[in-house]
């Protein structure tokens, strides 16, 4: 009963609306950086990496990684499709084969220029964020 | 609530079922999740399954790998059947999903938006753009998205660019009925048709040799191994000609091998093979795949043979060597062929070519169909 009126209470005042917002915002904000974290971390890693050490590895960045772990593996495919990454699978002693990631050339000329585009992207956010004018 | 590995997959995939997801997507879905919690359940010391603790820790886990649902609608966003334009047949289920992960900020939405909607001829650029970012000529965002020649984009937006291009012009009646030569699908399953003939004698011949020997040689112990490794080798090429009917007829198969339920023992894992309706359904298939490979291969060489030596008579019947084409018959001289039929022949040389590529395109969905079906079947 508690938990309904809570709910109710933080719907009146807008904050469930703020909520839902954020997560919204998040899901939408996630969609190219993380292709783009995915690359940045495959093109530095020295050995090719599978699913399960691509989410640790990028557990260790900032304050954590900001999406699910399950969310990584249709975008690593995404970027595999896309020519970008390169896999191949290896069967594992404990459990079922993995799947081990690396860059292709192709891979390593694009997050280049994927970066310049975040650059420019996060300084023009920022510009705006802060209000100063170019 | 899962509260082990199997349960989880299970409900993913009822989730990725819910959401119409492709069979084959559901299957490396499933390998991806399986490879990932299977790690992660690994890492720190393995638990006993069933254990208070075992199912505490699964809980954490599965929170950080994401509900089903989150992740099925990842796996819905993303999927990409492949890198050229979608034939207009194909009806893009993949991308009508709002594709919440495609790799490309701002731009995925509207791009996946309108791949659904017909496009007027010529239209390829998206109309919709509520974002200003995904705006080329944005003054702070001038080259954006980063033109990069021969540096691909996230496939995401390829396939949303590509499926706003190949959505558009179909309307014409000139253009259903000749545009089946500029469709390069066509042109692959044609070159499957043709591969058919060698593919289905190799699969027929292993699956025959392969079972006579290993069941000649049940009587002795070493026919048990045999017949497990036939099994073997018919699942491996079950994903070869995945691949190949994917590369070639354009419809999504697995890219990844089945993978067996986790925590199997080797003879749990060979009794999971023996009761997998898959394996019967492949080497079924592989079995059929001789006649339908003998008749894709004459379909495919005599009609097109036929259909180019008739529109090629104007060659010859300018160089007047169909006048030689005459039968001897009681001293009689009979012309079968005439100088006023080249015309005739060309027009029904093209028909029969137009037809033939018409009925290539109809083989090559039917089959593909098939190919899943047989190929693709999700063990209940």
């Amino acid at each position: 009963m508690t938990a309904i009126q809570t709910t109710s209470d933080r719907d009146e005042d807008g904050t469930g609306v703020v909520d839902a917002s954020v997560r919204k915002f998040q899901k939408e904000l996630s969609s190219g950086i993380v292709s783009l974290a995915l690359l940045a971390l495959l093109a530095h890693a020295e050995k090719p990496l599978y699913g399960y050490q691509i989410a640790k590895e990028l557990e260790g960045f900032g304050g954590g990684l900001p999406v699910k772990q399950g969310t990584l593996y249709p975008v690593l495919r995404s970027l595999e499709s896309g020519g970008l990454l390169t896999s191949e699978v290896e069967p594992s002693v404990t459990g079922p084969p993995r799947r081990y990631y690396s860059v292709t050339e192709e891979g390593r000329q694009a997050i280049a220029l994927w970066r310049e585009a975040w650059i420019r992207t996060r300084e023009f956010v920022d510009a705006v964020l802060e209000g100063h004018r170019g | 609530m899962a509260n082990d590995i199997n349960t989880y997959l299970r409900e993913l995939q009822a989730a990725l079922a819910a959401a119409g997801a492709d069979p084959a997507l559901v299957q490396d879905a499933l390998f991806d999740a399986e490879e990932h919690l299977q790690a992660e359940m690994a890492a720190g010391g393995a638990l006993g399954r069933g254990t208070a603790a075992y199912e505490k820790k699964f809980a954490t886990v599965a929170e950080g790998y994401g509900t089903p649902e989150e992740v099925a609608a990842a796996y819905m966003g993303t999927a990409v059947v492949r890198k050229e334009a979608p034939a207009a047949h194909e009806t893009p289920s993949v991308t009508e999903a709002p594709p919440v992960w495609a790799p490309s900020v701002g731009a995925a939405a509207p791009l996946g938006a309108t791949s659904a909607t017909p496009q007027p001829p010529g239209g390829t650029q998206p109309p919709v753009a509520p974002l200003p970012v995904a705006e080329g000529p944005a003054p702070h965002m001038a080259g954006w998205p980063p033109p990069a020649p021969g540096v691909p984009m996230p496939a995401g937006v390829q396939a949303g660019i590509a499926a706003a291009a190949g959505a558009a012009p179909t309307s014409s009646p000139w253009r259903q009925v000749f545009g089946v030569f500029a469709d390069v699908t066509v042109w692959k399953t044609l070159i499957y048709m043709i591969l058919s003939l060698a593919t289905g004698i190799a699969y027929f011949t292993i699956v025959v040799t392969g079972l006579s020997t290993a069941g000649s040689m049940l009587v002795l112990i070493i026919g048990i191994p045999m017949f497990l490794a036939v099994l073997g080798i018919v699942r491996a090429i079950a994903l070869f000609e995945g691949r190949l009917v994917e590369i070639l007829l354009g419809i999504r198969m697995p890219r990844r091998p089945r993978a067996t339920p986790p925590g199997m023992g080797f003879f749990q894992r060979i009794a999971f093979w023996l009761k997998d309706g898959r394996t019967w359904a492949s080497m079924a298939y592989m079995l059929l795949m001789l006649p339908l490979g003998i008749t894709y291969f004459t379909i495919a060489v005599t009609g097109l043979s036929v259909g180019f030596w008739l529109v090629a008579s104007i060659v010859w019947g300018w160089f007047r060597w169909a006048d030689y084409h005459t039968i001897i018959y009681n001293g009689v001289t009979y012309y079968w062929w005439h100088s006023w039929m080249i015309p005739i022949a060309v027009i029904v040389g093209v028909i029969v070519l137009v037809g033939m590529f018409h009925l290539i395109k109809w083989i090559g969905r039917g089959h593909a169909a098939f190919a899943k079906a047989m190929l693709v079947r999700l063990a209940k």
